[in-house]
């Protein structure tokens, strides 16, 4: 087997030409295999690919009568592909409403290209991967009974990196190595998502004690 | 009991202290300088302090005009004419002032253009009848006086900057004349108060404009504070009602479990509190009053919107921050996210505040990945130390500085739960 074909195949659904066209050469160590600029176009002819990375708003053209969104979330998903969210927004309401449509992760394109990285392959690597705004909620999550089967050493580093500390401080705190740290959060992430699924917005809502609209009421853009 | 106090009055041995009538005096006494009250900062307030500016201007004005008056009137060859004009301008300026002060602007139209057609008039007919040696730079010539007030008047009263221009080349033009006609005029003195004409005019126009859009920018700002404390309180309703209102139509559905019901029982009793609470309130969520900890840590950054903040304050909400504590603990947060702005060039800032189950107490924390700094070697600065660290101190708030080169900045911050 051949350099190439080790690398992770990731496929990109993005209406910005910059982003399709540049991140083969920005992050070399992915495979792209397919760059379009709607789902509708994915779909149509459905790439190899162990991550489709895509973007929240594909009408960015001017575009019409395309899913975009939490809808487009959702076909990408029931088309049995991982999917990370790769966007500007930072709502979390609509970022929650992605996870629960579907995708298995968040980054944000302001974030370093180390951390896209890093996101595509733990997404590729069947784990969960979302943002600073989603971790707070998960904390939110397992304080209302959310999570009840987070173990103590679990709830301890969702708590920590709730309040933004880095892995190393707290592998250094708990006398624990980094990567036992990771893979506690991921286990975290992993069933906040699933948490995020099972739940209706209005159940969500209620469970987390948030003001109505706060989550899901506003659903998101599709 | 103590004696009352004298209530305030205009003191007349006063050297400046002027009273033209009672409704100056009212003003004047209303909205005395040094007043905790003073003028209102309002675009009202702002067009009141230009009334006053022109009104304290002119009379200021015909005051050191009056001890003059009596050496040119027996100097002058015209002394009737000068007794003449003297009474017309004394009386059209008291008129300006009546005027000026019962609107509470200055008085635009005819009368605008009266004040202006006075000066003027003044200024081309004191040349004929006062000696040459009067005539430029003494108050016997009053007349320059009293355009250079026209000219403030015009340039702070007249709506459009060309009828300001118009006045001003009026009164100019006016001055200007005998200096061209008379033989023995002081031409090169009366240039240079011809410049003080223009001077006085763009001066006087430019700061009345500026102190106007002040005006109205304290408006705006205080309609938008209204509105934006509208939406809040909204929110707040709604939040409060939401978890209540689902509690309510949960216990009213019929065949609930009896564990589900003992369960709602609790939640209702917690909510009847939380409501109680809410109504104990009398003016809810205001600067000055109780605040909500999310609401208060969110409103803290609100002005941080250029840095990388991430908010996890849900945990926070509900927690009543009493007013003595939530002035100083919003000051610190800015505090805190001022120097992350100043010094931390960070990728992330994650504010984090929560009121953890079992102890009595709620936390803040802001923690940014940026550069950090020795603190061994590096003492605190000022913020920090002072309006941070000290500051909260003395309202019973812990504060907690970590910092790492390379590796960030974290402060947490402490307090006790209020139970009153």
């Amino acid at each position: 087997m051949d350099d190439l074909d080790r690398r992770i195949r990731v496929a990109v659904v993005d209406d910005d030409t910059v982003i399709r066209e540049g991140l083969p050469h920005l992050l070399p160590d992915l495979h792209v295999t397919a760059a379009v600029s709607s789902v509708e176009e994915l779909l149509a002819a459905p790439p190899e690919a162990d991550v489709i990375l895509l973007d929240l708003v594909l009408t960015g053209t001017g575009r019409t009568g395309v899913r975009q969104g939490a809808a487009a979330v959702e076909a990408v998903a029931r088309a049995g592909f991982r999917t990370l969210i790769y966007t500007n927004e930072r709502r979390r309401e609509v970022l929650v409403g992605c996870v629960a449509a579907g995708a298995h992760g968040v980054v944000h394109k302001a974030e370093p290209l180390a951390t896209l990285a890093s996101a595509v392959a733990e997404v590729a690597a069947g784990r969960v991967v979302i943002t600073q705004a989603l971790v707070g909620l998960a904390e939110l999550a397992e304080r209302r009974g959310g999570l009840a089967s987070l173990t103590p050493r679990q709830r301890e580093i969702l708590s920590a990196r709730a309040r933004g500390e880095t892995f190393r401080s707290i592998a250094e705190r708990l006398f624990i190595s980094k990567k036992t740290a990771e893979e506690h959060m991921a286990v975290v992430t992993a069933k906040f998502a699933d948490f995020l699924r099972d739940h209706s917005p209005a159940d969500l809502e209620w469970e987390l004690g948030l003001g109505p609209g706060d989550l899901l009421d506003r659903r998101p853009m599709s | 009991m103590a004696a009352p106090s004298p209530a305030p009055v205009a003191q007349p041995s006063t050297p400046h202290a002027v009273s033209p009538g009672s409704r100056l005096r009212t003003l004047a006494l209303r909205y005395r300088i040094g007043d905790r009250t003073g003028l209102p900062t309002t675009a009202a307030g702002a067009e009141l302090a230009v009334v006053i500016a022109f009104v304290s201007l002119r009379i200021g004005t015909l005051l050191e005009i009056l001890p003059a008056a009596p050496h040119g009137l027996r100097q002058a060859s015209g002394g009737g004419l000068d007794a003449a004009l003297m009474g017309v301008a004394l009386v059209e300026s008291a008129a300006m002032c009546v005027l000026a002060v019962r609107r509470r602007r200055y008085p635009v139209g005819w009368w605008g253009c009266v004040d202006v057609v006075v000066a003027m008039a003044v200024l081309l007919c004191e040349p004929w009848y006062l000696r040459s040696e009067d005539w430029v730079g003494t108050w016997t010539a009053w007349g320059g006086a009293l355009s250079v007030n026209a000219v403030f008047g015009a340039a702070i009263g007249f709506p459009a900057r060309w009828q300001t221009v118009l006045a001003t080349c009026g009164v100019s033009v006016a001055y200007a004349v005998p200096s061209l006609v008379l033989a023995d005029a002081h031409a090169s003195t009366a240039a240079s108060n011809l410049v003080g004409y223009v001077v006085f005019a763009v001066s006087a126009r430019s700061s009345a404009t500026f102190v106007r859009r002040l005006g109205r920018d304290a408006d705006h700002a205080r309609r938008e504070a209204a509105l934006a404390a509208g939406q809040a309180e909204r929110d707040r309703h709604r939040l409060l009602l939401h978890d209540h209102a689902t509690i309510l139509r949960l216990l009213s559905e019929p065949g609930l479990e009896p564990g589900l019901v003992e369960a709602l029982r609790r939640q209702a009793a917690a909510g009847a509190v939380r409501v109680r609470n809410f109504l104990d309130q009398p003016d809810g969520v205001s600067p000055d009053g109780p605040e909500d900890l999310a609401a208060l840590v969110r409103r803290a950054g609100e002005a941080f919107s250029d840095l990388p903040i991430d908010y996890a304050v849900d945990l926070a909400a509900g927690v009543v921050i009493a007013p003595a504590v939530a002035v100083p603990l919003r000051e610190a947060l800015a505090t805190v996210l001022h120097n992350v702005r100043t010094h931390a060039a960070a990728g992330q800032v994650v504010v984090h505040a929560d009121a953890p189950p079992g102890l009595d107490c709620w936390e803040v924390s802001v923690r940014d990945d940026g550069r950090g700094f020795d603190q061994a070697s590096r003492p605190l600065g000022f913020g920090l130390r002072v309006q941070v660290s000290r500051e909260l101190a003395e309202i019973g708030v812990e504060s907690e500085i970590r910092s790492v080169p390379g590796a960030g900045t974290v402060v947490l911050l402490r307090g006790r739960l209020d139970h009153g």
